[in-house]
C-alpha cells in the first residue's frame, strides 16, 4: 500500500530542511539491492514499478531532478479534485502550497473508499506524474521488483528522495521498460 | 476500464454548499443573442478533440487574496480544537495498538499551511462546458466564453466538477480585457497514451497505457490565431484581438489525479529538459512555487 496522504504532506513539508542544510551524503544513503533486476518478468512488469537512471548524471543533479518532481506526487482522490475552487496563486504560509487541498473533510473518505482499487490507481498517478516530470529530462525507466520499489515509495520524501537520486546517478541496471 | 469504473463509483463532490461563488466563466449559447457587457471580458477558442475540458485559472487580485487569507485563518482558527481533538484521538489509536501495523492515517500537528480551506467568495479555478458552443463542428466546437477580466492561466484539463490534470509542468497565460474579445486561437486535446493525429500533439502523446490512473492522462496544446483569419461571422463587427500568450513556469496546486505540460508553443514556450523555456528571450521561466 502506498504511504498515506497524510504522511506523505506531513513528510513532504519538512524536506525543504535537507535542502537548506545542503545535500545530503550520498555516501551512506543505502539502495536496496537491485540484482536480480534483469529478470524478464521483473523487466515486463517494469511498466508498474521503475526506477530512473541518467548516464554522466551527478547524484546532485539527479537529487535536484528527483526532489523537483516529488513536489507533484501530493495523492489524489475523486472528493479532492473538485472544481471550481480558488487558487491564491501565491504563497503566505510557507509549506502551504505542498498541502493545499489535500486535507479537506473529505478528502481521506474519497482516498480510502475503494480499497485495492483505489490503491492501484493512486500507484499509477505517482507513476505517471514521475513519467511526465522525469522522462522530459532525459532519463530512463528501468524495472524493478514490486517489493523493491514499494519499500522506497513508502520512506519518508526526504529519504525516498535521496535513495532514488543515488540509484538514478549510479550504475545502470537490469532491462529498459518497454513502452506501454 | 479502471479510471471509468473508478469515476463511476467515487464521483467528484459536487461541493453545491461551497459554491456561492458567481460563476466567473460563462458559456456563450450561439443560439442566443449576444452583446457584450462593458464590465466582461470575452474568450474565444476552438476546441480541436475530445475527451477534456480545458480549465482556466484567474490569477486573482491583491485584494481577493488578502481576503482569502483572512478567510482562511478565521476558518482555521474555528476548527482548531477539532483538529487537535482528531490527532489526539489517532495518536492514542496508535499507542493502543501497540506497535501493531496500520494503515491509519496520524493527522499532522494542526497548522495554517495544511489546513485545507476552500474559499467560498471567489473561485478563480473553473473549467468549461464543452455543451453550450458557439459553433458546434464535426471535430471541433468554437466556444465564446463571457468572464472576469484579469489575467489568465490555461492551468489544466478536466470535466465539468473535476480537475484531472494540470498543466503544472509549463503551460500559458494570457490577458483579457473587459469590452474585447480575445481571441485565444485552438486548444487542442487528445489522450497521451494513444499517439494523436493532431501535429500539435504529435510528440506529447504515445506515452503508453501506464501513464493513466485515475483518469486517462490528456495531453494539451495551444496554437495562437493565425494573422488575418476571418472572424466566425456570428461575431462579425465585434471588437476581437489576437491574444498574447506568454509562457509560464512551474506551479503546484491542489493535488490532481495527473501532471503534464503544455506542447510547446513557436515562438512562445520551449523546454530545456525540465526547465520551461521563455521562446521569445530563450531565458528560464521561474517557477511560481
Amino acid at each position: 500500500m502506498l504511504r498515506s496522504g497524510f504522511a506523505f504532506i506531513a513528510a513532504l513539508a519538512a524536506a525543504p530542511a535537507v535542502a537548506q542544510t545542503g545535500l545530503p551524503d550520498p555516501a551512506i544513503i543505502k539502495v536496496p539491492d537491485l540484482s536480480g533486476s534483469d529478470a524478464p518478468a521483473v523487466v515486463d512488469n517494469g511498466w508498474k514499478y521503475f526506477f530512473y537512471h541518467r548516464e554522466n548524471t551527478t547524484f546532485a543533479e539527479a537529487y535536484a531532478d528527483v526532489a523537483d518532481c516529488y513536489r507533484f506526487l501530493a495523492p489524489a482522490g475523486w472528493a479532492n479534485v473538485a472544481i471550481p475552487r480558488f487558487i491564491p496563486w501565491v504563497e503566505r504560509v510557507p509549506g502551504e502550497r505542498a498541502a493545499t487541498g489535500y486535507f479537506e473533510h473529505s478528502g481521506l473518505v474519497g482516498l480510502a473508499i475503494g480499497g485495492m482499487i483505489e490503491g492501484t490507481l493512486t500507484r499509477r498517478d505517482r507513476q505517471a506524474k514521475m513519467r511526465r516530470c522525469m522522462e522530459p529530462r532525459g532519463y530512463t525507466r528501468y524495472g524493478v521488483a514490486e517489493e523493491v520499489w514499494e519499500n522506497v515509495a513508502e520512506l519518508p520524501p526526504e529519504q525516498g528522495i535521496a535513495v532514488q537520486a543515488k540509484i538514478a546517478s549510479g550504475p545502470a541496471w537490469g532491462g529498459k521498460v518497454p513502452v506501454k | 476500464m479502471l479510471p471509468l469504473l473508478a469515476a463511476l463509483a467515487l464521483p467528484a463532490a459536487s461541493r453545491a454548499e461551497d459554491r456561492k461563488a458567481p460563476d466567473e466563466l460563462v458559456e456563450i449559447d450561439g443560439k442566443k443573442p449576444f452583446e457584450i457587457r462593458p464590465d466582461r471580458a470575452y474568450l474565444l477558442f476552438r476546441v480541436k478533440g475530445k475527451w477534456f475540458a480545458p480549465v482556466f485559472m484567474r490569477v486573482p487580485t491583491a485584494v481577493e487574496v488578502e481576503a482569502y487569507y483572512a478567510a482562511k485563518k478565521a476558518a482555521f482558527d474555528k476548527a482548531l480544537p477539532d483538529l487537535r481533538k482528531a490527532r489526539d484521538a489517532a495518536l492514542a489509536k496508535q499507542a493502543a495498538a501497540k506497535g501493531a501495523k496500520s494503515d491509519d492515517d496520524i493527522p499532522p500537528e494542526p497548522s495554517l499551511a495544511t489546513f485545507d480551506y476552500h474559499h467560498p467568495d471567489v473561485q478563480n479555478l473553473q473549467s468549461i462546458n464543452l455543451g453550450k458552443t458557439l459553433e458546434k463542428g464535426k471535430d471541433d466546437r468554437l466556444m465564446l466564453i463571457e468572464a472576469v477580466p484579469g489575467s489568465y492561466v490555461l492551468y489544466g484539463a478536466g470535466n465539468q466538477n473535476a480537475m484531472l490534470a494540470c498543466m503544472c509542468l509549463g503551460s500559458v497565460a494570457f490577458d483579457a480585457k473587459a469590452g474585447e474579445i480575445t481571441d485565444l486561437g485552438a486548444v487542442h486535446v487528445a489522450i497521451a497514451w494513444q499517439k494523436s493525429d493532431d501535429p500539435v500533439l504529435a510528440d506529447e502523446t504515445g506515452l503508453g497505457a501506464s501513464v493513466n490512473g485515475h483518469w486517462v492522462m490528456p495531453a494539451m496544446g495551444v496554437s495562437p490565431p493565425a494573422a488575418g483569419a476571418p472572424a466566425p461571422t456570428s461575431l462579425a463587427g465585434k471588437p476581437i484581438v489576437a491574444v498574447q500568450y506568454r509562457a509560464v513556469g512551474k506551479f503546484v496546486g491542489p493535488p490532481v489525479f495527473n501532471v503534464n505540460r503544455l506542447a510547446p508553443v513557436p515562438g512562445i514556450l520551449a523546454y530545456d529538459r525540465g526547465a520551461v523555456i521563455d521562446a521569445r528571450t530563450g531565458a528560464r521561466v521561474p517557477d511560481n512555487y
